[in-house]
């Protein structure tokens, strides 16, 4: 009884690792790395995390992870309350609906499907940050942004991939 | 027991999609609401934002530790390799600088005794609290950073922030270990300042691009590349005369502003604690004896 408890408990906390994980992404991406002109085009790590994890492990992604995860990049970042967990939100209601079509297919439909789904959040997130301030926004830098966030995506879905097999898959 | 198994299956799926579906409009939802509520500045969600970044600043300024050392070490490096021409540059700096020191002391002779003469006490008092930088200006939209001092140190909102030469920005939103510092060239930004020797005054007005633009000069103003923008002080909130930066460009009255940091790279920031002077306006010192 003890052992199964203790079991339980376990595999609770190891499934937190797909929210801790977007945490640590979070921090890393507001972290200064003193690069000129990396700062307003950091990759959109959140986005990738969450896309990953609704795709792959939905019931360790759940709605609301992405709503605080959202709130928590708004804080760090300094944009308004609210704009983050609107694409965050988006991006895991898509992917859980659409995920049937990604699940079991090669790697390059999975990134496909990043590219649009990055694009439109790229796109949406630009839209939410001209309407709130009432003035439109140079667009290059969030072109520059989506571009590197979808080159690095391979590089990351490869790293969630090894932490699901090691630490998620022998959880059960 | 399959068999119940599975209907349970077929009435449960539909009902958790349906949860879903409504959790999915309910987070939306909340979400625009609390971008409406942030638009209509609600105290609370500052406070929202205020709470997270005190719990989250322990965890940047451990994250940012490594980068800073490989920053600090690529510093090194360059000027290991610039050493012989830092050098020439500091004895031509050096000799320069005793010179202006002579004129400094002259100055400051000159000014004590013409305060004296003028009985004027207008000395802003001024504190200084060093903070390092725990956070990139991150994103596209705006042009902020996070550094690891807040109302425990004394800091408040409104606070004028600079960087070893410069004026750098204000603060924004002051935690108790954390405050945030909104940057000239952010979109928000504005500044009363005074450009040139004329002292003209306008408002540094930041556009997120690196070179924010004075607005409201005086037509009459003559500004030209090179010159001085410092802060004026004007309405009371700054302290006047921070060095902000330098003319970069004049054209089709749009002058731009380079700032004298890189504000790509602040590692460390001072910011001022600044009381606003009180006039020392009893009325028998103007009026003289009735």
């Amino acid at each position: 009884m003890v052992v199964e408890s203790a079991k339980l408990w376990q595999v609770r906390l190891l499934g937190l690792t797909p929210a801790a994980l977007s945490l640590v992404a979070v921090l890393l991406a507001a972290v200064p790395f003193g690069l000129p002109f990396f700062g307003p085009v950091v990759p959109g790590f959140a986005v990738m995390s969450v896309f990953y994890w609704s795709i792959f492990r939905p019931e360790l992604m759940p709605g609301w992870a992405a709503f605080i995860l959202g709130l928590v990049q708004d804080a760090l970042t300094g944009v308004p309350f609210g704009a983050t967990s609107i694409i965050l939100v988006l991006v895991q209601g898509i992917c859980l609906s659409q995920r049937k079509v990604f699940v079991g297919k090669s790697f390059a439909i999975g990134w496909w499907g990043f590219v649009l789904m990055a694009g439109g959040a790229a796109a949406v997130s630009w839209a939410i940050a001209s309407l709130y301030a009432l003035h439109l926004y140079d667009p290059r830098p969030v072109v520059v942004q989506f571009v590197l966030t979808v080159s690095i995506y391979p590089a990351v879905a490869w790293f969630f991939g090894r932490i699901e097999i090691a630490v998620l898959r022998r959880a059960g | 027991m399959r068999m119940r198994g599975g209907r349970i299956t077929r009435i449960a799926m539909p009902i958790k999609a349906l949860a879903q579906r409504f959790a999915f409009a309910l987070l939306l939802a909340l979400s625009l609401a609390l971008l409406a509520m942030s638009r209509a500045d609600f105290v609370w969600a500052e406070r929202a934002r205020v709470a997270i970044i005190d719990v989250a600043e322990p965890l940047l300024a451990a994250l940012s530790r490594p980068t800073q050392l490989a920053r600090s070490a690529m510093r090194s490096f360059e000027e290991m390799m610039h050493l012989q021409e830092e050098n020439q540059r500091l004895r031509q700096d050096n000799q320069r600088l005793q010179h202006w020191q002579q004129v400094a002391l002259r100055l400051e002779q000159d000014n004590a005794l013409l305060r004296r003469l003028l009985q004027v006490n207008t000395d802003p008092q001024m504190a200084f609290v060093t903070a390092r930088v725990v956070s990139e200006p991150a994103g596209a939209f705006v042009r902020t950073v996070l550094v690891n001092a807040g109302q425990r140190d004394g800091l408040k909102r409104g606070d004028a922030v600079t960087a070893d030469l410069g004026f750098v920005g204000r603060v924004i939103e002051a935690g108790q270990r954390a405050a945030r510092v909104l940057l000239v060239t952010d979109l928000n930004s504005r500044i009363p300042v005074m450009v040139g020797t004329a002292r003209s005054r306008g408002i540094l007005a930041g556009d997120n691009g690196p070179t924010p633009r004075v607005e409201y000069l005086p037509g009459s103003a003559q500004v030209s590349v090179g010159d001085r923008v410092v802060t004026s002080g004007d309405g009371g909130l700054l302290p006047p005369g921070l060095a902000i930066g330098e003319v970069a460009s004049v054209s089709d009255n749009i002058v731009r502003v380079r700032p004298l940091v890189d504000l790509a790279r602040i590692e460390w920031v001072q910011v001022v604690r600044y009381e606003q002077p009180q006039p020392n306006l009893s009325p028998s010192k103007f009026l003289g004896p009735r």
